[in-house]
Parts: C-alpha cells; structure tokens; sequence
C-alpha cells in the first residue's frame, strides 16, 4: 500500500510513469526517512504488485537510454485498479483526522 | 563514483548475479538490469554526497538480502514429479540411516582392522574365573550372583613380549543378565612403557563396552625393555555369554 500510495504522489506531481530509484526517493521523503528501501525488499514488492495487478510494467525505449548514455530503466505505472485501491484507502483516514482534530470519538 | 562506492556497487552487481544464476534468462535479466538502472540513478543523484552513496548502496544491499533470497525462491518452480522423487529419495535415504543406526546399536563387533601380523602375541580365552565364595550361611543351593565376559586378547609389539601381570575380568552386568543381552565387544588400547592400558577405545559402546572398558583399563604388563620403543598395540575380544 505504501509503494501505491508514493507512486499517487508522484503521479500529483506529474510523474505518470517511475522507475525504481524514484520511488524509492518519494517513499523515504513520505516517510520522512534518509534510508531508501533496500533493494531487495523494494523490488520483490514492486514484482509482487505487478502479479497482483495493481502496477503495470515496461522496458524503456533503448534509443532514450542509449541517447542519455544511462542503463535502460524499467517504467512502473499505476493500473486504474490500484488508483481505485489507493482512493478507498485514503478516504477513511482523512474522515478519522477530522474526527480526532474536533475531539469526537472514531466509529 | 569514488573507488570505494565503485567497490560497493561491484558488491551489489556480485550478489545480484548470484541470487539471480541460474534463473529463467528474462526474469534474471529483467532483475539485473533494474539493479544497474538504480545504481547509475544513485550514483548521478546530485542530492546525496559520495558518503552518503556508500551507506545508502551497503544499507540497501544487505537490509535487502533476505527479500532477495525469498524471491529467488518463488520463483523456483518445482515439477511435481521431479519434487516426488526427491521425497521419496530421501524417504529412503533417512530409512537406511535408521536401520545403519540400529545395527550399530547391537552387540556384534563391527569389522575393524586388524593390526599387522608381525610381532603378534595371540593369548586364547581365559577359563572363567572361580566363583566368589559363598557368603556365610548360605545353603547348598545357593548361586553365585555375578558373571563375567570371556577374554581373549592379543599384543602387538616390535620388541620382547610383554607379560600380562594383572588382569581384572569384566563383569557381565546384572542388568544386562536379566535383559538376555549377550554379544562380544572389542577393546583397543596402547600398552605405555610402564605397563598400564593407555588410550583404550570400545566397539560398540555400550552397557557391555563400558564394562569391558573398566576392566581391560585395570590391566597391569611388565615394563617395556627399551624407552625409544614405539608403545605396543593391545586388542581384547571380550564375550558376555550367559551361563546356562
């Protein structure tokens, strides 16, 4: 979920499309840490969300790669499915804040 | 990059090669080639030092490694006869364990070695010792309570015979007696130069072979003739039959 919920973030900021490194960047600044998720843990998840359906991968143009004389990336996206997983999600939260900021007990 | 991050980065592309060998070639190079994507990205990210790299390149390489182990796994698939065969396999294997185990449990003497032939002195079984006297009082039915195992043993040796001063019979254990435990042990020793029984072993070790270890250790031969002599080599067969 919290992988969803960076890459909505990127996508607010315009970033339709994100490569490892990115996100693991916008994970840490969400989570106000300086360490970035390890390697592993971050791209078993991203394979595992890819099964799932929720991400939806492909291999970058080589030509761009090759022009900017960087190794190719792999370009992750949010499927329509995990944008509605991620609306759901966030939805209630923002509901229990308000709650807890005027004083009233959470249902 | 500075060298030591070069460094880190070649420890990362290293373990990433290995964890992915072997692997189905799109899905290892698939992996490979996100791993060098974020190297490079890493490495020209103009927001961290050079010192920073190094941390972050080592904590996420081995803070990862468990993750990276465990998809390696999963993505290992198994046919389901090759993965039955290899139950059964080691079914069969652990089988033969056990029955190798149980047959080392029984009291036969397992083939070992026999040591050289030159300079052997074979001593035939002893008679069995004379029973103890009988306690005082008792009546003329009376049995003697213990029993012992039947020696037979052997000296090798590279310079005069060395003789046998005391020699202590094993008893046959009670318990063993009243189990119906029979059998023979073997007992292999050293002879030092003052004649005691040094570095004995038993084969099999058990009630019978702690018994006959106890006895041949109380075994007492002459001095050896010459100091620069290798210590003589001594075997004992004892047997523990029951009386009948």
């Amino acid at each position: 979920m919290a992988i969803c919920t960076a890459a909505g973030a990127l996508r607010r900021r315009g970033i339709d499309e994100f490569h490892g490194y990115e996100l693991a960047k916008q994970l840490a600044d969400i989570n106000d840490r300086k360490l970035l998720t390890a390697y592993g843990t971050l791209y078993r998840a991203l394979a595992r969300l890819e099964s799932m359906g929720l991400l939806e991968s492909r291999r970058e143009d080589p030509a761009v790669a090759a022009r900017e004389n960087r190794p190719g990336r792999r370009l992750y996206r949010l499927t329509a499915l995990a944008e509605s997983v991620v609306r759901q999600s966030s939805t209630p939260r923002r509901r229990t804040s308000v709650r807890r900021r005027r004083g009233e007990a959470p249902a | 990059m500075t060298g030591f991050a070069a460094l880190v980065a070649a420890c990362v592309r290293c373990w990433t090669r290995l964890y992915t060998w072997r692997m189905p070639p799109a899905v290892r190079d698939a992996r490979r080639e996100e791993i060098e994507s974020d190297l490079w990205e890493s490495s020209h990210d103009p927001a961290i030092t050079q010192a920073e790299l190094v941390v972050q390149m080592v904590m996420r390489l081995t803070l990862g490694l468990a993750d990276d182990l465990a998809w390696r796994f999963a993505q290992v698939t198994v046919p389901r006869h090759v993965a039955f065969r290899s139950v059964t396999a080691l079914g069969v294997l652990c089988m033969l364990l056990l029955v190798a185990k149980l047959s080392r449990m029984t009291t036969d003497v397992p083939h070992l070695p026999e040591p050289p032939l030159a300079g052997r002195q074979v001593h035939r079984p002893l008679p069995d010792p004379p029973p103890p006297p009988p306690p005082p009082g008792a009546g003329p039915g009376w049995k003697p309570s213990l029993q012992y195992g039947r020696t037979s043993y052997s000296v090798v040796t590279e310079g005069p015979q060395r003789v046998l001063i005391t020699q202590v019979q094993p008893i046959y254990p009670p318990v063993a007696v009243a189990g119906e435990l029979e059998g023979s042990v073997l007992v292999r020793g050293k002879i030092s130069e003052d004649g005691r029984v040094i570095d004995t072993e038993v084969a099999p070790a058990g009630i019978l072979g702690r018994s006959a270890l106890h006895a041949v250790q109380q075994w007492k031969f002459d001095a050896a003739a010459s100091r620069t002599m290798r210590p003589a080599l001594l075997t004992v067969t004892v047997r523990f039959r029951r009386a009948q």
